[in-house]
């Protein structure tokens, strides 16, 4: 809503977070902050609840416990409304669009800052009669896929991209939110070295020209090492270990948990 | 050849409206993945408004068709809200039988205003046949095959070119992915059923006006199901083609069915025999999405 304001950044706060399904306890009683500006990296084994906790931060899920963003309460707000307080996301297994263009799959992305509600945006008529704001979103769109080299795309179907391709197209799909904290659910899993240091670059970029905190799941530890400020590791659901990443690895129960070792 | 000709063009007539019902059904189902069994009784329900608006309150028939769509999309959104809105993350057998029910109830209210017999429009039109050369047509086939037309032209350049239509197909894509860029699913939903309403009424006062009103009208909720389930369940191109596919096996699968065994009324029947010769060879329909399961 307030864009402009956001230059401060946000400070997201967690605090004694539990959510289960069923009998399965996926978090039990998490808390941690996120500075504003900061990459923070949230690791652990398979079934930790990584994903469940991205999920609670983005509104798919409901906890228990309190969620702040800056002031406000972020629990009951609903999942399209998130968007709106600053808060966007992409998913592990890649989410486009597949059935639309790769311009489309960007463009819905900015789709929430358009100030012209959706009766009024019946009225303008694609290319040929869309409103000034809608033409300035489309010039950013472009600029971006421009950013993600992937200009020559833009018309092809999001679907016919490659594993990679969609994974950039996911997270420059949530940067047209412009959002101040951005949630990336493994975005470098299966990819080649080359393409992530790309991305790794990428994203510090994103964190440093942009303005925008960032709160990913990542297992690749060199990734980790080299992007995140911070380090949360979670095991079974609760938190076993936090701080900068050096210390982290250093961690005995981390070790344990995440490296395998006795 | 003229007789063969007669039924094809009928065919592709009558075909016309069961693309265009069978366009409502595929719509919610793609924005919210609900099998709409009401479909039918929206169509009838549709109907019988704009009948009454143009007998008891004599309404001119255009502003009736017009105030009937103004209507249906009302009632649309409240069934959307008050019902279907409860069941969103309910099991897919659960609003199956939410919107069966949902259609006896339509019916009921039919049957307790109107009555069970057949009612017919007064005529709008002089019904003259319409000579194309080699074989005549009823004019108000003619108008009911435009009017369809017009209509999902209109609903295709929506969805292909302005921004709401964008984000509903965002949406029908992947939810969750469209929750997270701030999409409020519940408009999402309710404009899929405002839609898929107004092709159906459409769809009922073209029918009633060919063949006049009677419950059996919702009916056709079942006639356009081979459509649907041909043209793949998710694909609107795929259910177009479907829809007038449909409409001319059941028109020469009828005409000549009756000239072999002397019976008549079994053209409907031809569709679903074709139905289960397709899906023995693709399941997925003609253009639906080939779904690959990961064990």
């Amino acid at each position: 809503m307030n864009e402009k304001k956001s230059s401060a950044g946000l400070k997201l706060c967690i605090s004694d977070l539990s959510m289960s399904f069923g009998g399965v306890q996926a978090l039990e009683g998490v808390s941690f902050e996120v500075e504003p500006g900061t990459i923070h990296a949230i690791i652990g084994p398979n079934g930790a609840g990584k994903t469940t906790l991205i999920n609670c931060i983005s509104g798919q899920f409901i906890p228990e416990g309190t969620m702040h963003f800056g002031e406000r309460e972020l629990t009951h707000v609903r999942a399209h409304n998130r968007i709106q307080m600053g808060i966007a996301r992409t998913f592990q297994h890649v989410n486009v669009y597949s059935e639309l263009s790769v311009l489309d799959n960007i463009m819905i992305g900015g789709h929430h800052r358009l100030k012209s509600n959706w009766i009024r945006q019946c009225l303008y008529w694609g290319p040929y009669g869309c409103s000034r704001e809608e033409q300035m979103l489309q010039a950013e769109a472009l600029e971006l896929l421009e950013r993600l080299e992937m200009r020559h795309l833009a018309d092809s179907p999001a679907g016919e991209l490659s594993y990679g391709q969609q994974k950039r197209l996911e997270v420059g799909r949530a940067l047209l939110a412009h959002p101040k904290l951005l949630l990336l659910d493994e975005p470098m899993a299966g990819m080649a070295k080359q393409e992530k240091k790309q991305l790794s670059d990428w994203i510090l970029d994103i964190n440093r020209e942009m303005n925008i905190t960032i709160v990913m799941i990542e297992h690749d530890m060199t990734v980790v090492q080299t992007l995140s400020d911070q380090v949360v590791v979670l095991d079974f659901g609760r938190k076993i270990a936090e701080g900068p990443p050096q210390e982290v690895v250093k961690d005995k129960r981390v070790r344990k948990a995440y490296l395998g070792e006795d | 050849m003229d007789y063969f000709a007669g039924l094809l063009i009928n065919g592709i007539l009558v075909g016309a409206v069961y693309s265009m019902v069978a366009l409502g059904f595929v719509l919610i189902y793609k924005a919210s993945r609900v099998l709409n069994f009401a479909q039918g009784e929206l169509l009838m329900i549709g109907a019988y408004f704009c009948l009454e608006l143009v007998v008891r309150l004599e309404v001119g028939i255009l502003s009736a068709f017009i105030l009937t769509l103004v209507l249906m999309s009302v009632m649309a959104v409240l069934i959307e809200r008050l019902i279907l809105r409860k069941m969103m993350n309910a099991p897919v057998i659960s609003v199956v039988m939410v919107t069966i029910g949902l259609g006896i109830m339509l019916r009921s209210v039919v049957l307790l205003f109107w009555g069970p017999i057949t009612i017919h429009f007064p005529e709008f039109i002089a019904d003259v046949p319409f000579d194309l050369g080699f074989v005549r047509v009823s004019v108000i086939y003619i108008y009911g095959f435009l009017i369809c037309i017009a209509f999902m032209v209109i609903f295709g350049l929506f969805f292909r070119y302005t921004r709401t239509g964008l984000v509903m197909r965002g949406a029908a894509s992947s939810q969750m992915a469209a929750r997270s860029v701030g999409v409020p699913l519940h408009m999402v939903f309710a404009l899929a059923w405002v839609v898929a309403a107004i092709v159906s009424a459409a769809g009922g006062v073209i029918t009633g006006n060919i063949a006049g009103l009677t419950p059996e009208l919702s009916a056709y909720g079942v006639r356009v199901f081979p459509a649907v389930i041909l043209g793949g369940l998710d694909s609107i191109v795929g259910t177009t083609i479907a829809g007038v596919l449909i409409g001319v096996m059941e028109e020469l699968g009828g005409g000549y069915l009756r000239d072999w065994t002397g019976l008549s009324g079994l053209g409907p029947v031809v569709p679903f025999f074709v139905l289960i010769i397709v899906l023995w060879i693709r399941p997925h329909g003609l253009m639906g999405t080939k779904e690959i399961e990961r064990l």
